[in-house]
């Protein structure tokens, strides 16, 4: 997991919707990286493009009303925007798969958990179905299902939540795929349920190779889970970076509010900062800087020129007119927050 | 302390836009054509039905849909009056028949009006009957639903609903005898009420009249599953040729055979809203049961029934006209569009537009109905708008 | 912080499970078993636990929407579930209620102005102008702006809506508040405005929560003590430092262990507890937890723990914990 080389490099993608309203930039002008076996956390709060970003990804924006209005999205330094429907259906579910939140409504209840997990790998492997079978059941077993043999057959319902969403990593899983999309995994599920998930989709990378990138809006499941982290909002990536550094050394007023507003365990009883207002209005952007007016150190310049990413450390990127002078300290100062993080416990 | 005055300004932040329902709900239907089209002939139909009311009626009407003129039979559309044969004050309005003569040499124009008059108020009576049935029963099942009913009512409402069908069918003594029946029983639950209930005495024997059988809900909607296995039609003709023949028992009886729709709808909407935290927050603050469906629940669950209402209006339109085209409707001289169309098929190739002048016109205004409704249900759906 | 405003004892919910039109009860689904807990006046008890552990079905019947199977509740003194008429009016006005989803609590056929002052209506509290302005008075309490009157719910943002939930459930000056998940639907930086305001309405008004989460770390910041709920039975309860700080049950340690940490220096391996919550309808005997319990040994199995009270106030349900020298029966890391 040495090496550097990007599995996934998006360029400027810029999705947009089309509605009687108006265009929605769901996403305008995304630069990721996912660098080979890593994984990206991609945070953010709801309605901030993180789950267009990853639908766009496979292309499984429906259009109308969204249509990729421009950008690249260069898997194995293939443009995968350029390449044909049928191309695509290639790479689907075969070299980038995806999960989705909701393991209640991702599964068709009116067949078997094994005739769906059969049912992809029969489709990209040429397998013959004793074979997708023998295939399926060994994939179960690595998620963790206890006795696969009887539940390859168990309909969706037959199952709980938890062991649902380990049919869903099962069935993203079984043409080992290159890269893997889980968009919110396990924010449907309780917490003694996620920590089960989260620690499968670990060891199942460890001993895979796969890349992740994994969509979420807790800071907590990202600090476990990825190597790197891209905080969005309002359609756009505000700050990008090494887990460490972002979580150390927070460079956006945004993520600054991010880590102050949550409540950690530990932290006893006090009031948590707030950001104040609510997050704009995706047809009524503000001009400038879209996080100005929520921002604490804004100025002339934020509210009349968009920051873009710029370098403020090693591999970390802030786009922020203020980035590389705003640290805990200032924002101490500035917000009067008590202690910054206060982690331990 | 930190930022805690949450100032309102800030929150105005993301606010959107002031949308009322009806503009949003308009912006859909409008968008529909073909409903759009439903809702202009709906208007065109109404106002037409209206003005026929007004013209037709009175000792000389404007258009006098009564009037025979035998020397003026079955004559084309647009034919103008002979003035030599007609006396001034039976000519039609205007010295032109519109849409023709019939055998009788009746102006068809002025039958069709005041048929469309029959129609209107068919449909919408017999509708609002049905629908207002719909609601009280489905309100019923669906807030009620898990009352369990004693024995005692079930005696009750059995006698009740035995002296209602003597009634019905005209033998008063045992209607009246049937009557008493439930009024005893009703009574007798209200003493044993009193007694065993609120106050302390002991039922004994008698609690086998008071155990709990169905419930409320299952009644109610085994009861709708029973209507819905008599093919209603049929029913209403055999009901009909029992009564005496009038307009009003026509929407009654058409009213009571479909009102079954709307309380399986109604049921369902009550349902899902019980269990909406609105519905529990008016509850935890003391509204009262009554407040709360009529406030709470009712508006929220009409939209659906609004829908099947202005689809049913065009069946229950149907099902008039099927009826007097079989002579079990509305009672001649009286036009409806069915009996014009009865008389007309006697005469379909020399006069074919006795047929298709109400024939067109019955096809016309169900499928504007059917479209309307349809493009209503679109607007008014929740799921096709965002949250 | 002295007298007791609610008093729970054995509160029991059994929902039956019922087949056949004449609904013959084929067994019982056990949400709630024999539940006790005290909230004093001006307190903040949270409630903790996983989906389908029975804490929102506790305050339900706390609340009387839906009827005890057995059990005890008074409130302020009052046996709650034999109150009738004026005395049951009153109750209502004292006890309110603040839901998870801020867009099905609210009457999308309403104004906001209507929403909130429908209580204030019903129990007679004032009418016409003087309502008109208790509202306007109420909005501005919870940070929105009086002039949204008129507005309908389906134009406000969900931190929005909650604020309304919020000043509807203060319109009728209730002394508890039963708060059930009012921030997991919501972003986080907008759970952070609605947990400020739910603290600074408690000290402006002397108010008492029922705070009922999943989450550990946003009920820490807001309770004074801390109960933790396991497949319908309480199996710890204590002061909110006590709890932090001397988790005892094991299931209460496993829960801090799998709450996500913003530590990244210690990435800590999790106790992950094997399996799923088992059902309610057949609960496992002896200790409810020993299926999934990692340190459970014979006597788990077999017999059902009796509370056990640790030091001033610390209750736990555990065979393994010791009396004399309370330590959780299983390190967190």
């Amino acid at each position: 997991m040495s090496n550097s080389e990007a599995i996934l490099k998006i360029k400027d993608l810029k999705v947009y919707f089309d509605t009687d309203a108006g265009v929605v930039k769901s996403v305008d002008g995304v630069d990721l990286e996912i660098k080979k076996g890593t994984t990206l956390g991609l945070v953010g709060e709801s309605g901030c493009g993180k789950s267009v970003t990853c639908l766009s990804i496979p292309r499984l924006i429906e259009s109308p009303p969204g249509r990729i209005a421009g950008g690249e999205i260069i898997y194995k330094g293939k443009n995968l925007l350029e390449l044909s429907e049928k191309d695509m259906q290639g790479i689907r579910g075969n070299d980038i798969s995806m999960i989705f939140q909701e393991p209640m409504t991702s599964l068709n209840p009116v067949f078997t958990i094994g005739d769906q997990i059969q049912e992809v790998i029969m489709l990209h492997q040429h397998k013959t179905s004793a074979e997708a079978r023998e295939l399926t059941l060994r994939i179960l077993k690595k998620v963790g299902i206890p006795s696969p043999e009887i539940r390859i057959d168990d309909y969706p319902h037959q199952m709980s939540g938890g062991m649902k969403q380990r049919v869903i990593i099962a069935m993203a899983l079984s043409c080992s795929p290159d890269l893997l999309i889980a968009d919110e995994p396990t924010t449907a599920l309780d917490v003694t349920i996620q920590v089960q998930i989260l620690d499968l989709m670990r060891s199942l990378q460890d001993e895979l190779g796969m890349s992740i990138l994994l969509v979420t809006h807790d800071l907590g499941v990202v600090a476990s889970m990825a190597s790197h982290v891209a905080i969005m909002y309002a359609s756009k990536i505000v700050e990008y970076g090494p887990v460490e550094q972002i979580f150390s050394n927070p460079g956006h007023p945004y993520t600054l509010g991010l880590f102050t507003s949550i409540p950690v365990v530990g932290r006893g009883k006090r009031d948590l900062y707030v950001i104040p207002g609510n997050v704009p209005d995706p047809l009524a952007f503000p001009r400038g800087c879209k996080f100005w007016p929520r921002c604490v150190f804004a100025e002339d310049i934020c509210r009349s020129q968009e920051p873009f990413l710029e370098n403020i450390g090693e591999g970390h990127t802030a786009a922020c007119h203020f980035r590389g002078k705003i640290d805990k300290h200032l924002w101490k100062e500035k917000t009067n927050t008590g202690s910054f993080l206060n982690i331990s416990r | 302390m930190i930022n805690n005055d949450n100032d309102t300004t800030d929150l105005h932040l993301g606010m959107a836009e002031e949308v009322s329902r009806f503009t949003e709900a308009w912006r859909i239907f409008n968008k529909n054509r073909l409903a759009l089209w439903g809702l202009v002939i709906f208007t065109v139909f109404f106002l037409v039905a209206v003005s026929g009311l007004v013209l037709t009626v009175g000792d000389n009407p404007v258009l006098d849909p009564a009037k025979v003129r035998l020397s003026e039979k079955l004559l084309p559309p647009v034919s103008p009056v002979d003035t030599e044969m007609v006396k001034p004050e039976d000519r039609p309005f205007a010295g032109i028949y519109l849409l023709g003569t019939d055998d009788l040499g009746r102006d068809v124009l002025a039958r069709m009006m005041q048929g469309a008059w029959v129609s209107l108020t068919v449909g919408f009576v017999a509708v609002g009957i049905a629908v207002l049935i719909g609601i009280i029963m489905g309100g019923l099942a669906g807030y009620y639903g898990n009352v369990r009913i004693n024995f005692m009512q079930l005696l009750a409402m059995a006698a009740f609903f035995t002296s209602m069908v003597f009634l019905i069918s005209g033998q008063k003594e045992m209607a009246i005898n049937f009557m008493t029946a439930s009024a005893l029983f009703v009574s007798f639950s209200i003493v044993y009420y009193f007694v065993s209930v609120k106050g302390s005495g002991d039922p004994g024997a008698m609690r086998f009249f008071f155990f709990d059988t169905v419930s409320v809900d299952s009644l109610i909607m085994r009861f709708v599953d029973i209507m819905l296995c008599f093919p209603s039609f049929f029913l209403i003709l055999t009901v009909v040729a029992i009564l005496p023949a009038s307009i009003y028992n026509i929407m009654i009886v058409i009213g009571l055979t479909g009102w079954m729709g709307t309380t399986r709808f109604v049921r369902a909407e009550f349902l899902s809203l019980r269990e909406q935290d609105f519905v529990s927050a008016a509850r935890a603050m003391g509204i009262r049961d009554m407040s709360i469906i009529f406030r709470h629940m009712i508006p929220n669950a009409i939209a659906p029934v609004l829908v099947s209402a202005t689809i049913g209006i065009a069946g229950a339109i149907l099902t008039e006209a099927g009826l007097s085209f079989l002579g079990f409707g509305v009672p001649p001289p009286h036009a409806t569009w069915g009996n014009i169309l009865s008389d007309g098929k006697r005469f379909l190739f020399d006069a074919p537009w006795l047929t298709y002048i109400p024939g067109l016109s019955i096809l016309v205004v169900v499928l504007a109905f059917n479209l309307f409704g349809e493009g209503l249900r679109d607007a008014l759906n929740p799921r096709l708008r965002k949250r | 912080m002295n007298n007791t405003l609610l008093e729970v004892r054995n509160l029991k919910k059994y929902f039956p499970i019922t087949k056949g039109i004449f609904s013959k009860v084929i067994g019982h689904v056990k949400a709630v078993d024999n539940i006790s807990f005290d909230i004093k006046e001006g307190e903040t008890l949270g409630l903790v636990g996983e989906s389908g552990c029975g804490k929102t079905t506790a305050s339900r019947v706390i609340l009387r929407l839906i009827e005890s199977t057995g059990g005890e509740v008074s409130f302020n003194g009052d046996d709650v579930f034999s109150l009738k008429g004026e005395k049951l009016r009153q109750f209502r006005k004292n006890v309110q209620i603040i839901f998870q989803d801020p867009y099905s609590s609210l009457n999308p056929r309403l104004t906001v102005g209507n929403i909130i002052a429908e209580g204030i209506g019903a129990h007679k509290i004032a009418t016409g102008a003087k309502k008109k302005e208790m509202v306007g008075e109420l909005l501005e309490k919870v940070g929105l702006s009086a002039g949204y009157y008129n507005r309908y719910p389906h134009e406000f943002s969900g931190g929005q809506r909650q604020r309304i939930a919020i000043a509807r459930a203060l319109s009728l000056n209730p002394r508890l508040i039963i708060c059930d998940e009012p921030v997991s639907a919501l972003d986080v930086s907008i759970q952070a405005q609605i947990l400020n305001l739910l603290a600074k309405l408690k000290k402006e008004l002397n108010l008492s929560y029922l705070f009922i989460t999943h989450d550990l770390s946003v009920v820490e910041h807001v309770s004074d003590r801390i109960a933790t709920m396991y497949l319908g039975e309480i199996v710890e309860i204590a002061d909110t430092e006590e709890f932090y700080s001397n988790p005892l049950h094991p299931y209460t340690v496993a829960l801090f262990s799998a709450n996500p940490s913003l530590d990244l220096a210690a990435k800590r391996k999790p106790i992950i507890l094997k399996g799923d919550v088992p059902s309610a309808i057949e609960p496992p005997r002896g200790c409810r937890f020993h299926t999934r319990c990692p340190v459970a040994e014979g006597i788990c199995r077999i017999e059902w723990p009796e509370p056990k009270d640790v030091s001033q106030g610390h209750m736990v349900r555990c065979h393994l914990v010791d009396k004399s020298n309370p330590k959780a029966p299983i390190g967190i890391s």
